[in-house]
């Protein structure tokens, strides 16, 4: 709750940090780990769950680094996709591990994959840089001048995907006119993948919702790109 | 064309350059660094301990103004609590305070070279937890008392060190100071600071970070607020890491200043007129009431407004599970200097995070 820590000091915080002189440390020294649902049955059963992997970080703190293991490259992918620059994917990635660390005692145990929840921490993270935001999709409209030439070159592509390409310019810009609600869930979407349910889970909306925010989503997205049909 | 909207916008999705192994072995060690804050009081059991012979603890703190009876023998007497009187306003706000404190940072600097280090010397007392499970213990609450000095190198480039002096406990106001708090009494730890990678920017409270932040108030308040600490108010976090970054720590005039007047505009901070600091110097108390019901105050002198210490003072009994007034943290910070070199220290186990 207000653990705080020394970054660079190693083991030694030196604050208000309450010193928790939890048994648990006494686990690591070699108590049987609890049967099942603890990070230890590993190997057993196969690789934990998510969720084993948490709670078992409520005990072991240590252990949550697993959690970054399976997933900050998924994270960081989604992350750099979303804003212009590097850097700020980096912090984006890291700062998500991180709150969800903090917020792992109230992780809902029975969902055993994880990877909702961090997506739903790294949009709400995402939203936090506007600008890098808004400069990714003003990049990515601008991507569609270099298009035709390299579609030339490439026969093999669907008609589909030139068709994506021609509507490039038109799609970021629907996509910057979008709420921030709007874009996070479509995203997640269309570019992390998620089903319906893991983008309700994300978002912390009922799946009702996701359904008739992404209607409302497309509509709007036609609606922008019909508009512009008369000056194409 | 009758496409999906979605599918179209799926296929303008960029692609992306890979996760640079760099940035991504600094995001784990931000993590560690942060799950090794949570249970600190490991390093109890993975470092030696080195004893001093009776007697050396009382010299060595008679330095300070701080009362401390007794050695390190085995005398266990009641210990007294520490229950002060409940925070009265000050007659100064919180913004005046801070703001002359603001001002009063441009009279002292000490410009420490790259190849220096900042050496700080402190007294603390903090609360220790013990957590019961499984019937293998009770739950105890005492407060730990240390004797601190630290050295950090200016520019960041050097290893530095840190001695603790564990002096003798005091009771949590409202718990019985359990036996074992005593085990650690007049022992003194020598730990070596490794020169790390460093993690996540926003999180570093080095001093070689600390002299690199914005030196505007503006500047400065927008970096208190970068990122979400995961607790349940920005506010809290963000004078949480005002005194995270003066603790220990010499902060430069120019970023003093701009810390203070930050510090002025988080929601919820105001003065009390009656603070004290571990050292028994009495000041004027700058701080707000953190989610446990523990009041934080920054202390300032009432003169100079230079900053003496921190003290945590119970505000709600039930939410602290102490009585109102109970004193449950105080540190004082004795001395602050530039130094050309910092003592070697032999340890093994000196990791990053």
């Amino acid at each position: 709750m207000r653990a705080r820590t020394r970054p660079g000091k190693g083991p030694l915080p030196h604050d208000w940090t309450k010193r928790v002189m939890a048994l648990a440390l006494f686990q690591r020294a070699g108590t049987p780990v609890p049967p099942s649902g603890a990070p230890g049955s590993d190997g057993l059963d196969g690789p934990a769950s998510d969720a084993a992997l948490i709670e078992g970080s409520l005990a072991d703190p240590d252990g949550f680094a697993g959690l970054f293991d399976r997933h900050a490259d998924e994270i960081h992918r989604y992350a750099a996709r979303r804003l212009d620059d590097a850097s700020t994917a980096d912090d984006v990635t890291a700062e998500t591990f991180l709150v969800a660390f903090r917020k792992r005692a109230r992780y809902d145990l029975s969902r055993a994959d994880a990877r909702p929840w961090l997506y739903g921490i790294a949009s709400n993270l995402i939203s936090g840089h506007r600008r890098a935001e808004t400069r990714r999709l003003k990049a990515l409209a601008r991507s569609f001048r270099h298009a035709p030439e390299q579609a030339a070159g490439f026969e093999e592509r669907s008609a589909e995907r030139v068709t994506a390409d021609r509507l490039r310019p038109a799609l970021a810009a629907a996509l910057a006119r979008l709420s921030s609600a709007e874009r996070d869930l479509l995203l997640l979407v269309a570019w992390a993948e998620l089903t319906y349910e893991e983008a309700a889970e994300a978002l912390g909306i009922p799946v009702g919702t996701v359904r008739s925010r992404l209607s409302r989503t497309r509509t709007k997205i036609r609606r922008f790109l019909d508009s512009l049909e008369p000056h194409a | 064309m009758n496409e999906d909207e979605i599918q179209l916008v799926a296929r303008i999705r960029p692609d992306t350059a890979p996760y640079d192994p760099a940035a991504k072995a600094a995001a784990r060690r931000g993590l560690a660094a942060a799950s090794a804050g949570r249970t600190p009081v490991r390093s109890l059991w993975r470092r030696p301990w080195v004893a001093l012979p009776a007697g050396a603890l009382a010299l060595a703190v008679g330095v300070t103004a701080t009362v401390l009876t007794g050695g390190t023998g085995p005398e266990r007497g009641p210990v007294q609590e520490v229950v002060v009187a409940l925070p009265r306003l000050a007659p100064m706000s919180a913004s005046e305070v801070l703001g002359r404190a603001a001002r009063a940072a441009a009279r002292t600097d000490l410009e420490p070279r790259d190849d220096q280090f900042v050496k700080v010397e402190s007294e603390t007392m903090y609360g220790a937890f013990t957590v019961a499970g499984e019937g293998k213990g009770e739950e105890s609450r005492h407060l730990y008392r240390t004797r601190r000095v630290i050295w950090q190198s200016a520019d960041g480039t050097r290893e530095g060190s840190l001695r603790i002096e564990h002096l003798e406990p005091k009771a949590y106001p409202g718990w019985p100071i359990p036996e074992s708090a005593y085990e650690e009494a007049g022992t003194v730890d020598l730990h070596r600071l490794p020169v790390c990678d460093p993690v996540p920017g926003h999180l570093r409270t080095d001093h070689a970070a600390v002299r690199r932040l914005p030196a505007d108030a503006e500047g400065m308040r927008a970096h208190l607020y970068t990122g979400d600490r995961g607790g349940d108010s920005r506010d809290e976090a963000a004078w949480t890491r005002v005194g995270d970054l003066l603790r220990e720590n010499y902060v430069p005039a120019a970023q003093r200043a701009a810390l203070f007047e930050a510090a002025a505009t988080i929601p919820g901070v105001d003065a009390v007129g009656d603070a004290e600091d571990a050292a028994g110097r009495k000041g004027i108390g700058v701080g707000r009431v953190g989610p446990d019901g523990v009041r934080e105050d920054l202390v300032f002198h009432p003169g100079t407004f230079e900053l003496l210490g921190e003290r945590g003072i119970v505000v709600d009994e039930k939410r602290a599970q102490s009585p109102a007034g109970s004193l449950v943290a105080s540190t004082a910070q004795l001395s602050v200097t530039v130094v050309d070199e910092a003592p070697r220290v032999e340890e093994e186990a000196a990791g990053c995070g």
